[in-house]
């Protein structure tokens, strides 16, 4: 029985990462890169991911890499389809327990990268964390200043109660 | 102009511009000038705020990709509450977090299509303008106003009337349920009357009187991509086009005139795929010349007609069970 053909990944630190080809290909930008340069002994340079990053981004692709390719997007008024539009699995959930620097680097990998449910997986989670937070508790969580002028900060407020008004 | 004159009276802007915080190399000036909380400049710290705030990992983030996690949000949301009465409070007060998500949300129009016609227009006036082009669905959902109010939701549901109205190229969907509401299916239709050239679904739902009439024809008669109709109390005239084509039809709490006017109307949707007829009534039932209606493509039918089911379901040839069949009436 032959080997699964591998392919090597360059981070944009340098590092080499020798993976199957199968598990390379959950990221539809390498695998349109192999589609158009063909099979190639070189390694596919990815100056956009460090090493660290790359290498959590495989371990995603390696657990995931038997799973059905993603459907195009589903109607979210279905309630079947909202379901599964916010629900993390839990392997994704312990995958994805990184600190924030790690989260928004993740993300940014799987959108440069383009592995759809990877993505999916880093909004979802942030998405989570600001659930039921008021704008005080969202900036203390992501260390963000309130930057607005106090004629902004009014007509915020403002906004705001016309929106609660019922 | 001496040069004591000048340096006096740079002194003095030098010391008024101390107050508000402002460093002057001023010889011979001894003011304190080091800068106080209290005193900084306002558009010092907002700068400095936002260039902490672009250098954040959240805000890293491509602006399509921050709009997904708000998109997301929105939808964990939106399961707490049905309803999604209070869409538009979660939205605000996300995009009251700092001035990066409050361009982002306000410039990303999919998060702005949802006109709920019982909130202040203020409200609907922007999710309008920051909708820009895209499809619009419209919702009402009635409260119980209390007396002294009844005048003021009037007005405000007439004002986001006028406000969408000129919109209706752009309307997508519109539930209005008016249940609870002091306003009549009256005040409603007038959104009702004009055509309609691209809403797909709409619901009209009235569980209070549960005899509404709607003597004219739903926008004109012309609403060509309508397939999703719902009607919940509510009757329109049965010769209507907006029947023609429908993919999914649901009616409850009607009285029909006969059994009849259902079968001709059902005649015009071949390809319906869902029917659901609960709770309704028919006032003659089908006679020997009543039509036969083949609906080769329906998955899925619910009747329940009051003492008429059997009768109206020997004129519907299709593939599917009656699924409420042994349902009971209440």
């Amino acid at each position: 029985m032959s080997a699964a053909p591998q392919v090597t990944l360059e981070s944009s630190d340098g590092e080499k990462f020798k993976v199957d080809k199968e598990v390379a290909e959950r990221s539809v930008l390498i695998k349109n890169m192999i589609e158009d340069v063909g099979e190639s002994d070189n390694p596919i340079p990815l100056p956009n991911v460090n090493a660290s990053v790359l290498k959590k981004v495989l371990e995603y692709c390696e657990h995931h890499r038997g799973d059905p390719l993603p459907a195009a997007d589903a109607d979210p008024s279905n309630d079947d389809n909202r379901k599964r539009a916010t629900e993390i699995s839990d392997w994704d959930q312990k995958f994805i327990q990184v600190d924030q620097e790690m989260l928004f680097e993740i993300i940014l990998a799987a959108n440069y990268m383009d592995i759809k449910p990877l993505l999916d997986v880093g909004c979802k989670t942030v998405a989570n964390m600001i659930k039921g937070k008021t704008p005080e508790e969202i900036r203390k969580l992501f260390n963000i200043v309130n930057d607005f002028t106090p004629e902004e900060e009014a007509q915020i407020k403002k906004e705001n109660e016309w929106a609660e008004d019922r | 102009m001496d040069q004591n004159n000048a340096a006096d009276q740079a002194s003095s802007f030098g010391r008024e511009k101390t107050n508000v915080g402002t460093v002057f190399n001023n010889p011979g000036n001894h003011v304190d000038t080091r800068l106080q909380p209290q005193d900084a400049s306002p558009s010092i710290e907002l700068a400095l705020g936002r260039r902490h705030n672009a250098a954040l990992p959240i805000h890293s983030l491509p602006a399509e990709v921050f709009v997904q996690v708000i998109r997301l949000h929105m939808l964990l949301v939106l399961d707490l509450e049905t309803d999604g009465e209070d869409y538009y409070v979660h939205l605000f007060r996300l995009s009251g977090v700092c001035s990066h998500w409050h361009h982002v949300i306000r410039d990303s129009p999919p998060l702005w299509t949802r006109l709920n016609l019982s909130k202040p227009p203020q409200v609907v006036e922007i999710a309008l303008q920051s909708s820009s082009s895209h499809l619009l669905d419209i919702v009402y959902h009635s409260q119980t106003t209390p007396y002294r109010l009844v005048k003021v939701a009037l007005a405000r549901f007439q004002s986001n009337v006028d406000a969408v109205r000129p919109h209706r190229d752009r309307w997508r969907s519109m539930h209005m349920d008016i249940s609870a509401s002091d306003l009549g299916m009256e005040d409603a239709i007038e959104i009702l009357k004009e055509p309609a050239p691209i809403l797909e679904k709409l619901s009209l739902i009235d569980q209070t009187t549960m005899c509404c009439t709607l003597e004219s024809d739903l926008f004109g008669g012309n609403a060509p991509r309508l397939k999703n109709l719902t009607l919940d109390g509510v009757s329109i005239p049965w010769d209507s086009e907006v029947l023609h084509d429908l993919m999914f039809l649901s009616l409850s709490y009607i009285m029909f005139p006969s059994t009849d006017v259902i079968l001709h109307a059902l005649s015009h949707s071949p390809k319906l795929q869902k029917l659901h007829i609960v709770k309704c009534r028919t006032k003659s039932m089908a006679t020997p010349s009543s039509p036969f209606v083949q609906l080769s493509q329906l998955l899925w039918l619910g009747v329940n007609l009051r003492g008429a089911t059997e009768d109206f379901l020997d004129h519907i040839i299709c593939n599917v069970k009656n699924s409420d069949a042994e349902a009971p009436l209440t």
